[in-house]
């Protein structure tokens, strides 16, 4: 059904009939789905109505909206039921327009705090005040329109929906200054200028399959941009424009794990051109996109598609890269001299190649596999999968995560340290898995709490969680054919042996690669594995040596916390060495550890491994902030040779992980 | 097709004597680090790579190659990424076309670093792809996507690099010498180029270019070394064997004196952050 803007108004209120644009009513589809069509017929601009403040009584409670010689009367109700997701009955309809400096106020019957005003408008200049919570009387306002000079390209809409199962009707309007608010009907454009050559912004619209653009008078000739966005999800197939001006393009989807209930996408439609800047959206089969879902449902999404990848390269010398080689054979194709042998064509007035299939420029030249898991080692998942207890049952079967932001931007949280430091707290906690006591258990408790912190922090910010096997961690990471350094800056020394671990992200075009390790022990142990076994050795041998588990204990409280600095947390150990005091010592730990360390090379000394090395497996977990060379002279004189020797092997083996240690003691 | 020619033409000309016959012609330079008695193990070595040609063309539009150890290096030479002599912006990003690091991140294009100096693969054995191309399509691959790769974002064109025989410096780089005494190639592999035909129109026109090199492979020699124990690392046990050995020159001054153990404890050190090791050394 469509009703003329001009004739309703005539009846409505018998005045603001100068708006020219047609409204389609929506309809009811039998089959249960809602036609919204937001279809406005190219409004003629109207005189831009004098600025001024909003005007009129307060809004009007009930159903039966009340109107006063300022009021409109408010149409029949327009009742458009569509069971949402959760169930509700969800009403949606487009309202009105709003003219510059306009006012409205709606009247929602039900009462309920589910009563959702949605505002759906461009341009995004306008700013909304909506007050949804009541049951009656809500007020958007438009508080501000641009209002420059020119006229209006596209109406503003506004839609109002509630979720409450809540009948909606179209209320009254309060007028503006000027022909400025009609209710429950679009309205005709008014001032509205935006600068020569700037975008023009047409309505966000969601939408699955196609959508033509109308750019009405515009030359052929014109250079245009339709920028998609902000999804990521979107492959653009084609874009061809008619004799009219009018754009068409194509998306789909490829990959799998969606289904149109995850799916959502949201265009934001622009074009830049000498158009008269009079465009339209028209979605077509509104029916077939409802697509509404929480973007972070959205998992495996699609290979990279959507950006503006207008030069498509491939291996043209067929080294397995695709790369700066290959940009020659583009270069030439783009030569008139050398014509006909072109690996791809350019047209240079749209800069977009043809009959391509568009393709992300994967810099690091892996080609995407299917489906989510490349080449069976890298796996993604949404990242707000982790919880407390996701990361607790992982860190104790697993033992190391490093998070990394790809952008790189790691300084934002500190950078290398941050990552360092969340992995030695990760290592930390490995190395206490198995302690018992209860202030250990406490401790580790605690850790777990900072590092889940941490990592949502990290989180928020778009980071993506490297889950490392515990036999096989290695962030030193490259891909399939040993090209790139994954976590850049981060410049561990060290590789473990018989490496692939697996990455994890919310975004597989973020990072994509998959990880296979050289084999190059560069310190015979890993430090998943190896500290933690050295260090369970060492307490192992205590335990031969009959030390008991009391002291065991000590020896595991003191070497984690003094390993990672964290003498300011043993306020729940304090007293576990001899009775000292350490919480009060952040650095004096070694200090506090070096008669215990003497003790330690005496307890070793019938062992079978050697006169020094026990030693430093038990140490050689310390943080080198500790391991000075001074502590040589706390040993006796006839075992200082033996003691530097064991320093110096701790302190090499420490720096060889990227901890900033001093070299070799004498 | 095309590329087959280029590499055919390469390939005819890849033992190119040093006359300028061909449209270019490539010059690998080693500069090592080195005492009165030669090269010393695990200094730098500073390479460039010249480049001049013979004015048959408007200069180059676009010159990668490889870096790579010969065969015969044992050990191999642990390569790290060249860089770009600044007027040669238009070869690299975001103006020009290279190679970049990382995963193209979906909000922060400006995050990936240019790899005009070359991808380092894991075993450092090779520098990939060291160069650049210019923007020669006459357009900007830009259509105001906030992402995007940060390439092809200019279409101002440098020309004479590579035209005339002066030789102009593409790419420089260091990386350490191997430790082990011996004697190492660097060559240059799978140089691919195109030149500059003419800048006039909105579309330059490029051709391939026919590549000459100077040498394939440039040689150095290290005669000293601080790994005394050949171990592949230098720390406290050479400081023990040079005790061991008494007499060494470690540092290549063609004298042997305590400078030869200060210079390998130097490099034991040389980690060492002085406020934590003050009065503890």
């Amino acid at each position: 059904m469509r009703i003329t803007i001009a004739a309703l108004l005539a009846t409505l209120t018998g005045s603001v009939a100068t708006a020219q644009s047609t409204y389609e009513m929506p309809s009811y589809d039998p089959a249960g789905l809602v036609i919204v069509e937001d279809r406005l017929a190219k409004p003629t601009p109207v005189p831009a109505p004098a600025p001024g403040p909003a005007t009129g009584p307060a809004p009007v409670p009930g159903p039966q909206p009340t109107g006063s010689p300022t009021f409109v009367e408010a149409p029949e109700p327009i009742r458009v039921l569509l069971p949402n997701a959760d169930g509700f009955p969800e009403t949606s309809i487009d309202l009105f327009t709003i003219a510059n400096g306009g006012a409205a106020s709606l009247a929602l019957p039900t009462p309920g705090v589910n009563n959702r005003i949605v505002l759906d408008g461009q341009p995004e200049a306008i700013r909304t005040l909506v007050n949804a919570s009541g049951g009656s009387g809500a007020t958007p306002v438009v508080s501000e329109v641009i209002s420059e000079s020119g006229s209006w390209s596209t109406a503003v809409s506004l839609r109002i929906r509630s979720t409450n199962g809540g009948e909606l009707f179209p209320a009254a309007g309060v007028p503006g200054v000027g022909p400025s608010v009609a209710s429950g009907i679009a309205i005709g454009s008014t001032a509205f200028g935006a600068p020569e050559d700037a975008p023009l912004s047409l309505p966000r619209i969601d939408l699955l399959r196609e959508a033509t653009v109308h750019l009405g008078g515009s030359s052929t000739s014109a250079p245009v941009t339709i920028i998609i966005g902000p999804s990521q999800l979107n492959l653009i197939t084609g874009l061809t424009r008619d004799w009219d001006g009018t754009f068409q393009f194509q998306f789909s989807v490829v990959g799998g794990g969606y289904t149109e209930a995850n799916l959502r996408f949201v265009f934001d439609i622009a074009a830049v051109g000498d158009y008269d800047r009079n465009l339209s959206v028209e979605p077509p089969e509104v029916n077939t996109f409802v697509l509404i879902a929480d973007p972070a449902t959205i998992v495996h999404p699609a290979p990279p598609t959507t950006y503006a990848d207008l030069v498509e390269l491939s291996d043209a010398d067929g080294d397995g890269f695709v790369g700066v080689r290959d940009f020659a054979a583009i270069q030439l194709s783009a030569t008139s001299e050398n014509t006909g042998s072109a690996a791809i064509t350019v047209i240079p007035e749209t800069g977009r190649a043809p009959n391509v299939t568009k393709r992300w420029w994967r810099r690091d030249g892996v080609t995407p596999g299917a489906g989510g898991r490349m080449g069976g080692q890298a796996q993604f998942a949404d990242f707000s999968d982790l919880t407390i207890e996701s990361i607790a049952a992982d860190l104790f079967g697993i033992n190391l995560v490093l998070i990394e932001r790809y952008s790189g931007s790691l300084g934002q949280f500190g950078g290398v340290s941050a990552l360092r430091d969340l992995n030695n707290r990760l290592a930390q906690i490995d190395s206490l898995r198995t302690a018992t006591a209860p202030e250990l258990v406490a401790f580790r408790q605690d850790l777990l709490e900072t590092l889940t912190t941490q990592a949502r922090m990290l989180a928020d910010v778009g980071t993506y969680v490297l889950e490392l096997d515990p036999l096989r961690a290695a962030p030193n990471g490259v891909n399939g054919d040993g090209e790139l350094t994954v976590l850049g800056s981060i410049k561990y020394t060290w590789n473990i042996s018989q490496g692939v671990f697996e990455v994890w992200g919310s975004d597989r075009d973020d990072v994509i690669q998959i990880f296979d390790f050289q084999l190059e022990d560069v310190l015979g142990f890993s430090i998943a594995q190896g500290l933690p076994s050295r260090f369970n050795r060492a307490v192992d041998a205590l335990t031969v040596v009959g030390t008991g588990l009391d002291k065991i204990n000590k020896v595991v409280g003191f070497i984690n916390l003094a390993t990672f600095g964290f003498c300011e947390a043993l306020g729940g150990l304090e007293g576990m060495y001899e009775g000292r005091d350490l919480a009060s010592c952040p650095l004096c730990c070694i200090d506090d550890f070096a008669p215990f360390m003497n003790d330690l090379v005496t307890t070793f000394t019938p062992l079978s491994l050697g006169p020094w090395e026990p030693l430093a497996q038990v140490i050689n977990v310390y943080n080198c902030l500790g391991i000075t060379c001074g502590l040589v002279e706390q040993f006796p004189s006839d075992r200082r040779r033996d003691a530097a020797r064991a320093i110096s092997f701790i302190r090499s083996e420490l720096r060889a992980i990227g901890f900033p240690c001093g070299g070799r003691c004498f | 097709m095309r590329l087959l020619h280029i590499a055919a033409l390469i390939a005819a000309c890849g033992s190119a004597s040093a006359q300028v016959t061909n449209d270019i012609d490539l010059r690998l330079e080693l500069m090592p680090t080195a005492g009165t008695a030669g090269v010393i193990g695990g200094e730098p070595v500073q390479w460039n790579l010249w480049v001049r040609g013979n004015n048959s063309h408007d200069g180059l539009a676009l010159l990668v190659v490889d870096l790579a150890n010969a065969p015969t290096n044992s050990p191999d030479i642990a390569f790290a990424q060249g860089e770009r002599p600044a007027p040669l912006a238009n070869f690299d990003s975001p103006i020009g076309f290279v190679n970049l690091s990382g995963v193209t991140p979906i909000d922060d294009p400006t995050a990936s670093q240019s790899l005009f100096g070359g991808r380092v693969g894991l075993d450092a054995r090779k520098l990939r792809d060291v160069g650049g191309a210019q923007n020669t399509l006459g357009f900007t691959v830009f259509d105001g996507s906030p992402v995007g790769p940060e390439v092809l974002r200019g279409t101002t064109i440098t020309t004479g690099v590579g035209k005339d025989a002066n030789e102009d410096l593409y790419v420089s780089g260091e990386f350490l010498a191997p430790l082990a005494p011996g004697t190492y190639s660097i060559c240059i592999e799978r140089p691919v180029a195109t030149v500059l035909v003419s800048t006039f129109g909105l579309t330059p026109v490029v051709r391939p270019a026919v590549i000459g090199l100077d040498q394939h492979c440039v040689e150095f020699e290290v005669v000293c070394t601080p790994d005394l124990d050949g171990n592949g690392v230098v720390d406290v046990e050479d400081m023990y064997e040079y005790y061991s050995l008494g007499t060494v020159d470690v540092n290549c001054d063609g004298i042997i004196d305590s400078e030869d153990i200060g210079f390998i404890e130097s490099i034991a050190r040389a980690g060492e952050l002085e406020d934590m090791t003050n009065g503890r050394r």
